[in-house]
Protein backbone atom coordinates (compact mmCIF):
# COMPACT_ATOMS: atom_id res chain seq x y z
CA UNK A 1 0.00 0.00 0.00
CA UNK A 2 2.90 2.28 0.80
CA UNK A 3 4.69 1.41 -2.48
CA UNK A 4 1.79 2.43 -4.80
CA UNK A 5 1.48 5.73 -2.87
CA UNK A 6 5.14 6.07 -3.32
CA UNK A 7 4.74 5.25 -6.82
CA UNK A 8 1.51 7.62 -6.92
CA UNK A 9 3.67 10.76 -5.34
CA UNK A 10 6.59 9.81 -7.60
CA UNK A 11 3.99 10.12 -10.62
CA UNK A 12 3.04 13.67 -9.22
CA UNK A 13 6.54 14.85 -9.15
CA UNK A 14 7.88 13.61 -12.01
CA UNK A 15 4.87 15.37 -14.21
CA UNK A 16 5.72 18.90 -12.86
CA UNK A 17 9.12 18.03 -13.20
CA UNK A 18 8.32 17.88 -16.84
CA UNK A 19 5.90 20.26 -17.11
CA UNK A 20 8.70 23.17 -15.64
CA UNK A 21 11.22 21.92 -18.32
CA UNK A 22 8.94 21.65 -21.30
CA UNK A 23 7.68 25.37 -20.38
CA UNK A 24 10.96 26.54 -19.98
CA UNK A 25 12.63 24.29 -23.09
CA UNK A 26 14.26 26.38 -25.54
CA UNK A 27 12.92 25.88 -28.93
CA UNK A 28 15.30 24.87 -31.14
CA UNK A 29 14.80 26.06 -34.58
CA UNK A 30 12.43 27.96 -36.95
CA UNK A 31 10.86 26.41 -39.99
CA UNK A 32 9.48 29.50 -42.17
CA UNK A 33 7.67 31.39 -39.03
CA UNK A 34 7.51 28.12 -37.31
CA UNK A 35 9.05 27.08 -34.01
CA UNK A 36 9.60 23.36 -34.19
CA UNK A 37 10.52 21.67 -30.56
CA UNK A 38 10.79 18.72 -28.57
CA UNK A 39 6.82 17.40 -26.73
CA UNK A 40 8.37 16.28 -23.75
CA UNK A 41 4.80 15.09 -22.47
CA UNK A 42 3.97 13.30 -25.93
CA UNK A 43 7.45 11.46 -25.30
CA UNK A 44 6.64 11.23 -21.45
CA UNK A 45 3.11 9.11 -22.35
CA UNK A 46 4.39 6.92 -24.51
CA UNK A 47 7.25 5.73 -21.79
CA UNK A 48 3.64 5.68 -19.27
CA UNK A 49 2.20 3.48 -22.05
CA UNK A 50 5.00 1.05 -21.90
CA UNK A 51 6.04 0.89 -18.25
CA UNK A 52 1.87 1.50 -16.81
CA UNK A 53 -0.41 0.16 -19.22
CA UNK A 54 -3.34 1.57 -17.51
CA UNK A 55 -6.40 3.12 -18.89
CA UNK A 56 -6.13 5.79 -16.54
CA UNK A 57 -3.72 7.36 -18.91
CA UNK A 58 -6.18 8.90 -21.28
CA UNK A 59 -7.65 10.87 -18.39
CA UNK A 60 -4.02 11.73 -17.35
CA UNK A 61 -2.91 13.12 -21.09
CA UNK A 62 -6.83 14.42 -21.02
CA UNK A 63 -6.25 16.58 -17.54
CA UNK A 64 -2.38 17.80 -19.59
CA UNK A 65 -4.16 18.69 -22.93
CA UNK A 66 -6.64 20.63 -21.31
CA UNK A 67 -3.95 22.60 -19.82
CA UNK A 68 -2.55 23.36 -23.04
CA UNK A 69 -6.01 24.26 -24.23
CA UNK A 70 -6.12 27.23 -21.60
CA UNK A 71 -2.74 28.78 -22.37
CA UNK A 72 -2.44 28.60 -25.99
CA UNK A 73 -6.80 28.20 -27.31
CA UNK A 74 -8.60 30.62 -28.41
CA UNK A 75 -11.49 29.92 -29.90
CA UNK A 76 -10.25 25.83 -29.51
CA UNK A 77 -10.77 25.49 -25.61
CA UNK A 78 -10.63 21.17 -25.84
CA UNK A 79 -9.14 20.42 -29.17
CA UNK A 80 -5.72 19.72 -27.92
CA UNK A 81 -7.26 17.58 -24.76
CA UNK A 82 -9.12 15.56 -27.04
CA UNK A 83 -6.25 15.09 -29.43
CA UNK A 84 -3.85 14.11 -26.10
CA UNK A 85 -6.32 11.63 -25.15
CA UNK A 86 -6.71 10.40 -28.26
CA UNK A 87 -2.96 9.88 -29.00
CA UNK A 88 -2.85 8.05 -25.80
CA UNK A 89 -5.77 5.74 -26.85
CA UNK A 90 -3.85 5.05 -30.04
CA UNK A 91 -0.30 4.53 -27.92
CA UNK A 92 -2.00 2.02 -25.69
CA UNK A 93 -3.53 0.11 -28.64
CA UNK A 94 0.07 -0.85 -29.53
CA UNK A 95 0.06 -2.74 -26.26
CA UNK A 96 -2.44 -5.09 -27.77
CA UNK A 97 0.41 -6.31 -29.68
CA UNK A 98 2.54 -6.93 -27.31
CA UNK A 99 3.77 -10.24 -28.45
CA UNK A 100 2.99 -9.80 -32.11
CA UNK A 101 4.96 -7.30 -33.17
CA UNK A 102 8.35 -6.73 -32.78
CA UNK A 103 10.01 -2.94 -31.54
CA UNK A 104 10.96 -1.96 -35.07
CA UNK A 105 7.06 -2.04 -35.69
CA UNK A 106 6.78 -0.48 -32.19
CA UNK A 107 8.68 2.52 -33.08
CA UNK A 108 7.06 2.59 -36.64
CA UNK A 109 3.61 2.84 -35.17
CA UNK A 110 4.96 5.18 -32.27
CA UNK A 111 6.02 7.83 -35.06
CA UNK A 112 2.96 7.41 -36.98
CA UNK A 113 0.90 8.51 -34.02
CA UNK A 114 3.55 10.92 -33.66
CA UNK A 115 2.54 12.48 -37.14
CA UNK A 116 -1.43 12.08 -36.49
CA UNK A 117 -1.06 13.80 -33.14
CA UNK A 118 0.78 16.92 -35.06
CA UNK A 119 -1.45 16.47 -38.40
CA UNK A 120 -4.60 17.02 -36.78
CA UNK A 121 -3.50 19.64 -34.53
CA UNK A 122 -2.00 21.51 -37.78
CA UNK A 123 -5.00 20.55 -39.76
CA UNK A 124 -7.47 22.14 -37.57
CA UNK A 125 -5.44 25.23 -36.62
CA UNK A 126 -4.65 25.81 -40.61
CA UNK A 127 -7.50 24.18 -42.34
CA UNK A 128 -6.00 24.09 -45.92
CA UNK A 129 -2.04 24.50 -46.37
CA UNK A 130 -1.78 20.62 -46.76
CA UNK A 131 1.92 20.99 -47.92
CA UNK A 132 2.69 23.52 -45.13
CA UNK A 133 0.89 21.25 -42.21
CA UNK A 134 2.40 17.98 -43.18
CA UNK A 135 6.13 19.75 -43.65
CA UNK A 136 5.63 20.90 -39.77
CA UNK A 137 4.01 17.66 -38.28
CA UNK A 138 6.63 15.69 -40.01
CA UNK A 139 9.48 17.84 -38.38
CA UNK A 140 7.71 18.44 -34.52
CA UNK A 141 7.04 14.26 -34.84
CA UNK A 142 10.52 13.27 -36.21
CA UNK A 143 12.36 15.68 -33.30
CA UNK A 144 9.89 13.73 -30.90
CA UNK A 145 10.44 10.68 -32.07
CA UNK A 146 14.28 11.08 -31.86
CA UNK A 147 13.63 11.99 -28.57
CA UNK A 148 12.11 9.57 -27.52
CA UNK A 149 14.19 6.62 -29.01
CA UNK A 150 17.14 8.09 -27.32
CA UNK A 151 15.76 7.62 -24.23
CA UNK A 152 14.51 4.35 -25.39
CA UNK A 153 17.60 2.95 -26.24
CA UNK A 154 20.28 4.23 -23.47
CA UNK A 155 17.84 4.93 -19.88
CA UNK A 156 14.37 3.23 -20.28
CA UNK A 157 14.46 0.03 -22.22
CA UNK A 158 11.08 -0.77 -23.74
CA UNK A 159 10.54 -4.25 -25.09
CA UNK B 1 -6.73 -14.02 -20.63
CA UNK B 2 -8.50 -13.04 -24.16
CA UNK B 3 -10.88 -11.87 -21.53
CA UNK B 4 -8.99 -9.65 -19.32
CA UNK B 5 -7.00 -8.28 -22.46
CA UNK B 6 -11.32 -7.62 -24.46
CA UNK B 7 -12.04 -6.31 -21.18
CA UNK B 8 -9.17 -3.54 -21.10
CA UNK B 9 -9.46 -2.44 -24.58
CA UNK B 10 -12.85 -1.81 -23.70
CA UNK B 11 -12.35 0.65 -20.57
CA UNK B 12 -10.00 2.34 -22.97
CA UNK B 13 -12.81 2.80 -25.15
CA UNK B 14 -14.63 3.82 -22.46
CA UNK B 15 -12.25 6.32 -21.25
CA UNK B 16 -11.69 7.83 -25.03
CA UNK B 17 -15.47 8.33 -25.22
CA UNK B 18 -15.52 10.22 -21.83
CA UNK B 19 -12.59 12.26 -22.30
CA UNK B 20 -13.90 12.89 -26.02
CA UNK B 21 -17.60 13.53 -24.42
CA UNK B 22 -15.82 16.05 -21.83
CA UNK B 23 -13.90 17.96 -24.58
CA UNK B 24 -16.93 18.64 -26.55
CA UNK B 25 -18.41 19.96 -22.99
CA UNK B 26 -15.84 22.36 -23.13
CA UNK B 27 -15.63 23.27 -26.43
CA UNK B 28 -19.15 24.32 -26.36
CA UNK B 29 -18.86 26.13 -22.91
CA UNK B 30 -15.70 28.54 -24.14
CA UNK B 31 -17.42 31.65 -23.42
CA UNK B 32 -18.68 30.95 -19.56
CA UNK B 33 -17.14 33.49 -16.76
CA UNK B 34 -16.56 30.68 -14.92
CA UNK B 35 -14.65 29.42 -17.47
CA UNK B 36 -12.91 32.72 -17.90
CA UNK B 37 -11.68 32.99 -14.00
CA UNK B 38 -10.28 29.13 -14.75
CA UNK B 39 -8.14 30.41 -18.12
CA UNK B 40 -7.11 33.58 -15.89
CA UNK B 41 -6.01 31.53 -13.37
CA UNK B 42 -4.17 28.74 -15.25
CA UNK B 43 -2.23 31.26 -17.17
CA UNK B 44 -1.14 32.94 -13.81
CA UNK B 45 0.57 29.56 -12.54
CA UNK B 46 1.85 29.49 -16.43
CA UNK B 47 3.61 32.87 -16.38
CA UNK B 48 4.99 31.99 -12.74
CA UNK B 49 6.38 28.57 -14.17
CA UNK B 50 7.59 30.15 -17.11
CA UNK B 51 10.55 32.59 -15.07
CA UNK B 52 13.58 31.03 -16.01
CA UNK B 53 12.90 31.05 -19.63
CA UNK B 54 12.32 34.69 -19.29
CA UNK B 55 14.95 35.02 -17.41
CA UNK B 56 17.01 33.60 -19.84
CA UNK B 57 15.59 34.82 -22.92
CA UNK B 58 16.13 38.33 -21.30
CA UNK B 59 19.74 37.68 -20.65
CA UNK B 60 20.03 36.37 -24.61
CA UNK B 61 18.55 39.34 -26.22
CA UNK B 62 19.25 42.22 -23.58
CA UNK B 63 22.18 43.57 -25.77
CA UNK B 64 20.43 42.93 -29.41
CA UNK B 65 17.66 45.02 -28.05
CA UNK B 66 19.72 47.78 -26.33
CA UNK B 67 21.29 48.50 -29.53
CA UNK B 68 17.89 48.62 -31.22
CA UNK B 69 16.62 50.63 -28.83
CA UNK B 70 19.28 53.12 -28.75
CA UNK B 71 19.14 53.29 -32.53
CA UNK B 72 14.78 53.63 -32.42
CA UNK B 73 15.54 56.48 -29.72
CA UNK B 74 18.08 58.04 -32.19
CA UNK B 75 15.54 58.14 -35.17
CA UNK B 76 12.42 58.89 -32.98
CA UNK B 77 13.88 62.41 -31.51
CA UNK B 78 14.98 63.31 -34.87
CA UNK B 79 11.12 62.74 -36.37
CA UNK B 80 10.38 64.05 -32.90
CA UNK B 81 12.43 67.34 -34.00
CA UNK B 82 10.50 67.39 -37.28
CA UNK B 83 6.87 66.87 -35.90
CA UNK B 84 7.27 70.23 -33.60
CA UNK B 85 8.56 71.88 -36.59
CA UNK B 86 5.47 70.86 -38.14
CA UNK B 87 3.27 71.19 -35.31
CA UNK B 88 4.09 74.99 -35.37
CA UNK B 89 3.71 75.87 -39.05
CA UNK B 90 0.48 74.05 -38.50
CA UNK B 91 -0.84 76.41 -35.62
CA UNK B 92 0.37 79.49 -38.05
CA UNK B 93 -1.38 78.00 -40.92
CA UNK B 94 -4.63 77.47 -38.47
CA UNK B 95 -4.21 80.67 -37.57
CA UNK B 96 -4.41 81.81 -40.89
CA UNK B 97 -7.36 79.87 -41.74
CA UNK B 98 -8.85 80.93 -38.58
CA UNK B 99 -9.47 77.38 -37.50
CA UNK B 100 -11.28 76.83 -34.15
CA UNK B 101 -8.90 74.82 -32.01
CA UNK B 102 -10.10 71.44 -32.04
CA UNK B 103 -7.59 68.20 -30.44
CA UNK B 104 -8.18 65.19 -32.66
CA UNK B 105 -5.62 63.26 -31.02
CA UNK B 106 -5.90 62.25 -27.49
CA UNK B 107 -3.17 60.73 -26.13
CA UNK B 108 -2.53 56.89 -25.53
CA UNK B 109 -1.57 55.17 -22.65
CA UNK B 110 0.16 52.30 -22.78
CA UNK B 111 1.72 49.49 -20.16
CA UNK B 112 4.69 47.59 -21.43
CA UNK B 113 4.25 43.96 -20.89
CA UNK B 114 7.16 41.34 -21.38
CA UNK B 115 5.95 37.94 -23.41
CA UNK B 116 6.40 34.90 -20.97
CA UNK B 117 5.72 32.42 -23.99
CA UNK B 118 7.08 28.71 -23.96
CA UNK B 119 7.49 25.88 -25.42
CA UNK B 120 5.36 23.99 -23.81
CA UNK B 121 3.20 24.03 -27.18
CA UNK B 122 3.58 25.57 -30.85
CA UNK B 123 1.07 28.72 -31.04
CA UNK B 124 0.54 30.69 -33.97
CA UNK B 125 -2.81 31.77 -32.13
CA UNK B 126 -1.89 33.24 -28.54
CA UNK B 127 0.91 34.75 -26.70
CA UNK B 128 0.82 34.82 -22.74
CA UNK B 129 2.67 38.44 -21.35
CA UNK B 130 3.42 39.55 -17.94
CA UNK B 131 0.55 41.94 -16.87
CA UNK B 132 -3.20 41.01 -15.70
CA UNK B 133 -5.70 42.75 -13.96
CA UNK B 134 -3.75 43.88 -10.69
CA UNK B 135 -2.01 46.27 -13.45
CA UNK B 136 -5.56 47.45 -15.00
CA UNK B 137 -5.84 44.80 -17.76
CA UNK B 138 -9.06 44.09 -19.12
CA UNK B 139 -10.63 41.69 -21.68
CA UNK B 140 -10.52 43.20 -25.67
CA UNK B 141 -7.56 45.78 -25.16
CA UNK B 142 -5.50 46.33 -28.47
CA UNK B 143 -1.94 45.29 -27.80
CA UNK B 144 0.98 46.76 -30.03
CA UNK B 145 4.41 45.91 -30.23
CA UNK B 146 7.67 48.90 -30.17
CA UNK B 147 7.23 49.68 -33.65
CA UNK B 148 3.88 50.74 -32.53
CA UNK B 149 2.61 47.79 -34.85
CA UNK B 150 -1.04 45.91 -34.26
CA UNK B 151 -0.07 42.50 -32.23
CA UNK B 152 -3.44 41.51 -30.93
CA UNK B 153 -6.07 42.35 -28.49
CA UNK B 154 -6.36 40.68 -24.82
CA UNK B 155 -8.82 37.90 -24.75
CA UNK B 156 -8.49 36.18 -20.98
CA UNK B 157 -6.82 38.05 -17.96
CA UNK B 158 -5.38 36.65 -15.08
CA UNK B 159 -4.16 38.69 -11.85
CA UNK B 160 -0.66 39.12 -13.52
CA UNK B 161 -0.72 37.96 -16.56
CA UNK B 162 -2.99 37.89 -19.63
CA UNK B 163 -3.38 36.06 -22.81
CA UNK B 164 -3.22 37.99 -26.22
CA UNK B 165 -5.37 36.52 -29.57
CA UNK B 166 -2.28 37.34 -31.90
CA UNK B 167 -3.32 39.44 -35.49
CA UNK B 168 -1.80 35.96 -37.19
CA UNK B 169 -4.93 33.80 -35.88
CA UNK B 170 -7.14 32.68 -38.38
CA UNK B 171 -10.13 33.93 -36.17
CA UNK B 172 -8.86 37.11 -36.01
CA UNK B 173 -10.69 39.95 -37.53
CA UNK B 174 -10.27 44.00 -37.27
CA UNK B 175 -11.34 47.12 -39.19
CA UNK B 176 -9.02 48.87 -41.48
CA UNK B 177 -8.38 51.71 -43.40
CA UNK B 178 -6.07 51.47 -46.45
CA UNK B 179 -5.10 53.84 -49.23
CA UNK B 180 -5.71 57.45 -50.80
CA UNK B 181 -9.57 57.08 -50.61
CA UNK B 182 -9.30 55.61 -47.47
CA UNK B 183 -11.26 52.54 -47.94
CA UNK B 184 -13.02 50.16 -45.71
CA UNK B 185 -12.40 46.96 -44.84
CA UNK B 186 -11.81 43.70 -42.87
CA UNK B 187 -8.51 42.46 -42.40
CA UNK B 188 -8.32 38.59 -42.16
CA UNK B 189 -5.48 36.22 -41.13
CA UNK B 190 -4.96 33.34 -43.93
CA UNK B 191 -1.77 32.12 -42.83
CA UNK B 192 1.39 32.95 -41.03
CA UNK B 193 2.30 36.79 -41.76
CA UNK B 194 -0.02 37.00 -44.70
CA UNK B 195 -3.68 38.45 -44.67
CA UNK B 196 -6.12 39.43 -46.80
CA UNK B 197 -8.47 42.57 -47.18
CA UNK B 198 -12.29 41.71 -47.21
CA UNK B 199 -14.88 44.27 -48.71
CA UNK B 200 -12.51 46.85 -50.19
CA UNK B 201 -14.84 47.99 -52.90
CA UNK B 202 -13.02 47.69 -56.40
CA UNK B 203 -13.32 51.60 -57.60
CA UNK B 204 -11.40 52.62 -54.68
CA UNK B 205 -7.54 52.73 -55.66
CA UNK B 206 -5.47 50.31 -53.13
CA UNK B 207 -1.89 49.98 -54.05
CA UNK B 208 1.23 47.79 -53.37
CA UNK B 209 2.97 48.45 -50.22
CA UNK B 210 0.06 50.96 -49.11
CA UNK B 211 -0.23 50.71 -45.53
CA UNK B 212 -2.80 49.34 -43.33
CA UNK B 213 -4.65 50.91 -40.34
CA UNK B 214 -6.75 50.16 -37.57
CA UNK B 215 -9.86 52.48 -38.81
CA UNK B 216 -11.17 53.45 -35.29
CA UNK B 217 -14.70 51.92 -36.04
CA UNK B 218 -14.66 49.11 -33.50
CA UNK B 219 -14.79 49.86 -30.31
CA UNK B 220 -11.67 47.47 -29.27
CA UNK B 221 -8.70 49.48 -31.36
CA UNK B 222 -8.22 53.03 -31.41
CA UNK B 223 -7.77 54.40 -35.34
CA UNK B 224 -4.84 54.94 -36.96
CA UNK B 225 -2.79 52.03 -35.84
CA UNK B 226 -0.09 50.35 -38.69
CA UNK B 227 -1.89 46.79 -39.33
CA UNK B 228 -0.20 44.95 -42.15
CA UNK B 229 1.06 46.01 -45.98
CA UNK B 230 -0.62 45.50 -49.21
CA UNK B 231 1.68 43.08 -51.32
CA UNK B 232 -0.29 42.47 -54.09
CA UNK B 233 -4.29 43.74 -55.81
CA UNK B 234 -6.40 41.81 -58.08
CA UNK B 235 -9.75 43.06 -59.38
CA UNK B 236 -11.72 40.77 -61.31
CA UNK B 237 -14.80 41.53 -63.36
CA UNK B 238 -17.36 39.39 -61.72
CA UNK B 239 -17.06 40.67 -58.28
CA UNK B 240 -17.99 43.94 -56.43
CA UNK B 241 -14.76 43.74 -54.03
CA UNK B 242 -11.01 43.79 -54.95
CA UNK B 243 -9.16 40.69 -54.16
CA UNK B 244 -5.92 42.66 -51.85
CA UNK B 245 -3.45 40.24 -50.08
CA UNK B 246 -1.18 41.94 -47.21
CA UNK B 247 1.41 41.03 -45.08
CA UNK B 248 1.41 40.95 -41.39
CA UNK B 249 3.83 44.33 -40.14
CA UNK B 250 4.88 42.81 -36.77
CA UNK B 251 7.03 40.34 -36.49
CA UNK B 252 5.59 37.65 -34.77
CA UNK B 253 8.25 35.41 -33.79
CA UNK B 254 10.62 37.58 -32.69
CA UNK B 255 8.78 39.60 -30.09
CA UNK B 256 9.80 40.39 -26.64
CA UNK B 257 7.79 43.12 -25.30
CA UNK B 258 4.51 44.34 -26.49
CA UNK B 259 2.43 47.52 -25.34
CA UNK B 260 -0.91 47.20 -24.01
CA UNK B 261 -2.92 50.62 -25.34
CA UNK B 262 -5.69 51.18 -22.27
Amino acid sequence: MSSLYIKKISYVFVTLLILIIQINFPTIMLFSNHEINFNLFLVYFTFLVFLNNSYKLIFYAFLYGLIQDMIISVDQLGLLSFITSLTVFLLLSIRNYDTLWSLKMKYLNIFLIYLFHFSLYYFILYNDFFSVILLISFFQSFFTFILFFIIANSFIKIK
Amino acid sequence: MNFLRKFNFNKNILSLILTSFLSMVIFFSNEGSSSSRIKGFVIDIYSFLSQPKVWYKDILVTKEENQFLATKNAQLSLLNAQYHNYEIENTRLREMLDFKDKKVFSPMSLKPARITNSSLSQSIESITISVGSNDGITNNLSVIDYNGYLVGKIIDVGKNSSKVQLISDNNYSVSIKVGKNISIGQFKSTYGKLGILEGTIKTLGVEENDIVYTSGVSEIYPPDIPVARVINTNKKKNKLFQDVAVEILTDINNLYYVFVIY
